[in-house]
């Protein structure tokens, strides 16, 4: 299921809640919208399952523009969508909540139950002690995690998460974080994730953008962008990021390396890291790498660590 | 105490009906109500500035005083139990739609994007997350609203709709405390009984209540239907009197007479159903066929008149009967004997001291210490047109609250003051009524009152009513209101008992 954002616009208004974004996001990626509050993100996001549209500009999924879908309501139960700290009905026991979508869809009730069962499971929720409770019985993290099933229940090809973890406690957050990663391959669904937290979105990112005053500042890898930050909010948004002294490239703004003469150059990517540049040292250690139009002699690598001591 | 369960067991069978009454207004009123309140509230949930707009005509209709309400809605519905719901659903629809409107409108927005993420139906969003979500707030607009309703359908029976106000009314009116307090105890009781059952409600399953509601609603309009089609079956004759014992003595009178010469006419009472104003009203919409009225009210109050109002009694009669046919086409039958006019009266003991026997004696007595009603005090047909006319002067003349004034006299506080000529008091503290030989009081001669072309239609019950013509003197009159206003019989007894005595009726 690909996801494009064409020249999307939104005011609201006089005011510009988003600029001309175009973004294409691809099947089966774990794509993460990373941005300071009020970015964006979220609006981005909701256009996608058309809870919000665009003032000018196309969402396309699959080439298929979503304000074209013949019925709504239909389209909806086919995506996924985990809301922050879970949002379960609070009239409705974990099952009914979890099989809400399913219910739409008119499955019959011993499916649903099978369903709900096995995803409970997956999640690490005993489905026996878990169906029938009501959420005020459930603490965050749990409710969180039915949330996911709920998302996951009806089997979309698409899942929205808005912030779905900002609410919980660092332990239950990095956990669910990493089932996030362990659903997202096991099921192969397009997963878009928003998020404020930059250590979460290069935690669960295949490939993420960055959003800031409604534009998209970049996007990229982590490792992309952490090495080749677009410009400063990006460089400053990552600042704490603590992997980005480790890239090749964060070694020439520290004020090391001459330009490139050709001779006898070992060409890193843009992404490489110290590490990867210390294991070629370790097999010439004499050899010269390229990275872009500069290039650095070994003695640069030493220096430049010698440097950073201290700093991490 | 004695009193109250001699009250109870002597009219237990009425004062359940009453009971019944009040809680069908009731349920009927709140029914209508949340059938109004609630689609309307689910309505405007996403038309927040229509939905203001309607909680502030719901409020601004909440300030009208309930009794305003009432009279408004009489020249366009009439009296009767149809303008006391649509007074109380009036009242009602405030607290169930604001608490119902707050209730959907407060639901958490995440809760609601949730819904609208997922695709659920419009049904399903509404019965299932909204409506769920919102029940306590409107299960608690409808306690207030229920409790509300019981207490405002007590005034129900100022406009004959019925009720246990019935009781509190008669008690307030007769001075019968038996009867304000079950009146007052069954309303509260009930209102609280009403409120721990919705609370009891909202415990247990949406399906379950809704259900039950169904099933009342079903069997209730059941009964209605029943009771429609039996009175169909018969012809019946809507009689009303106003407040007080004296006119109810006179209805069941006019009842019995009725029935006993007509097997198929039955006659519907409307005891204490309210001022002239209203019983006039109700006369000419058709509401009521039939009400005891007075000669000297007519010629006041009722029609037109250039004329001041003629003293001797018949001529009073046949001018307000003329008037009556010109003005409204309504015709006043023969009138009873008695008068209920104005009179003077001092203790039974100063009069003999004193030989008093008329209003002219009293002359005789200037350190007599008078207390007067405060309108008989200013009126001119009242103490000043009395003083000229016979030339009184008292030393001391005030004015008295007219419920106070018969004991005050009894107990020698004061020694002269005024009254009507069938009060019960007369008898009760032994007073004695002093003639009016100038006839200078206007007469007020009882008589049923009813529109012409009724009284054309129905020439059968014209003749039954007429066997009371020139019937029941003042001292008979004034005992019946002893017996059902200081004795507490029952006026329906007290009537029966006086037409048998009187060979109006054979036992």
């Amino acid at each position: 299921m690909m996801i494009q954002f064409q020249q999307v616009f939104k005011k609201y208004q006089e005011a510009a809640a988003l600029t001309d974004i175009s973004l294409s996001i691809a099947s089966h990626e774990l794509f993460v919208l990373v941005g300071p509050s009020g970015s964006g993100k979220t609006t981005l996001l909701k256009m996608i399952n058309r809870l919000n549209t665009p003032t000018s500009g196309k969402v396309l999924i699959d080439d298929l523009d979503v304000m074209a879908v013949p019925d709504v309501r239909e389209f909806r139960r086919g995506i996924g969508y985990v809301l922050q700290a879970g949002a379960l009905f609070p009239n409705m026991t974990v099952a009914e909540n979890a099989s809400i979508q399913l219910a739409a869809q008119n499955v019959p009730q011993d499916r649903r139950d099978a369903r709900v069962r096995e995803l409970l499971n997956a999640v690490g929720l005993a489905s026996d002690k878990f169906m029938n409770r009501m959420p005020n019985e459930l603490s965050g993290g749990e409710a969180q995690r039915v949330g996911i099933v709920r998302a996951l229940a009806a089997e979309p090809n698409i899942v929205l998460m808005d912030e779905p973890f900002s609410a919980l406690d660092p332990l239950s957050r990095r956990q669910l974080q990493d089932l996030v990663v362990k659903l997202h391959k096991q099921f192969n669904t397009t997963i878009i994730f928003v998020t404020h937290d930059m250590d979460e979105a290069l935690r669960l990112a295949d490939r993420l953008a960055v959003i800031h005053d409604g534009k998209l500042q970049q996007v990229g890898t982590p490792d992309e962008i952490l090495a080749t930050p677009a410009n400063q909010f990006v460089a400053e948004f990552f600042a704490n990021a603590g992997r980005q002294s480790q890239y090749v490239k964060s070694v020439l703004p520290a004020g090391f390396g001459q330009p490139a003469t050709g001779s006898a150059l070992v060409s890193l990517p843009e992404t490489a890291m110290l590490s990867d540049w210390a294991a070629l040292l370790q097999q010439s250690p004499t050899a010269t790498v390229g990275i872009g139009d500069m290039q650095l002699a070994p003695a640069d690598l030493i220096a430049y660590l010698a440097q950073t001591r201290g700093v991490q | 105490m004695q009193d109250l369960t001699n009250y109870l067991s002597k009219n237990g069978g009425e004062i359940l009906n009453a009971l019944w009454q009040h809680i069908a207004i009731s349920v009927v009123a709140t029914v209508i109500t949340v059938l109004i309140a609630l689609p309307l509230a689910i309505v405007l949930i996403d038309h927040r500035r229509a939905g203001e707009a309607v909680l502030q005509v719901a409020s601004v209709i909440q300030t009208i005083p309930s009794l305003a309400i009432l009279g408004l809605l009489i020249p366009l519905v009439g009296i009767g139990t149809i303008p006391a719901i649509i007074a109380l659903v009036l009242y009602a629809i405030m607290p169930v739609f604001s608490n119902a409107y707050a209730g959907l409108t407060n639901i958490d927005p995440l809760l609601v994007e949730a819904a609208d993420a997922f695709g659920v139906s419009r049904r399903y969003k509404l019965f299932k997350i909204q409506l769920p979500l919102a029940m306590p707030m409107i299960l608690t607009g409808l306690r207030i609203a229920v409790v509300m309703v019981i207490g405002t359908a007590t005034l129900a029976a100022l406009i004959g709709g019925g009720g246990l106000g019935t009781y509190i009314l008669l008690g307030i009116q007769t001075n019968n405390n038996s009867a304000l307090f079950v009146g007052a105890i069954l309303a509260a009781v009930l209102a609280l009984a009403a409120s721990a059952l919705i609370k009891f409600l909202a415990q247990t399953n949406l399906k379950h209540v809704i259900v039950g509601l169904i099933v009342v609603l079903a069997v209730g309009f059941g009964y209605a239907g029943v009771r429609a089609w039996q009175n169909a079956q018969h012809q019946t004759v809507t009689i009303a009197g106003k407040m007080g014992g004296e006119p109810e003595i006179l209805i069941n009178m006019y009842k019995e007479l009725i029935e006993k010469d007509n097997a198929r006419v039955t006659v519907d009472l409307k005891p204490n159903f309210g001022g002239t104003s209203f019983l006039f009203k109700g006369l000419r919409s058709g509401k009521i066929d039939i009400y005891p009225e007075f000669t000297g009210t007519v010629l006041q109050s009722l029609v037109k008149t250039n004329q001041s109002v003629p003293h001797q009694p018949t001529r009073a009669y046949s001018l307000a009967k003329k008037l009556l046919s010109e003005q409204y086409a309504m015709t006043l039958l023969t009138p009873m004997q008695y008068q209920n006019g104005y009179m003077m009266t001092v203790r039974a003991a100063d009069a003999k001291k004193y030989h008093l026997k008329s209003i002219a004696d009293l002359k005789q007595v200037p350190q007599f210490r008078a207390a007067f009603d405060p309108d008989f005090y200013q009126q001119s047909d009242g103490y000043p047109g009395l003083k000229n006319a016979y030339g009184l002067t008292f030393n001391s003349v005030r004015t008295m609250e007219p419920a106070l004034r018969y004991e005050a006299l009894a107990k020698g506080k004061i020694d002269v003051t005024d009254g009507y000529t069938t009060d019960p008091q007369i008898k009760q503290y032994h007073l004695t009524m002093l003639t009016d030989t100038q006839q200078f009081f206007p007469p007020y001669q009882g008589a049923p009152l009813m529109n012409t072309k009724f009284a054309k239609a129905h020439p059968e019950i014209v003749k039954s009513l007429n066997r009371l013509a020139g019937k029941v003197t003042t001292s008979e009159m004034q005992e019946m209101n002893y017996q059902v206003t200081v004795k507490h019989e029952k006026a329906a007894t007290v009537a029966h008992r006086f037409l048998v005595t009187h060979h109006l009726l054979k036992d």
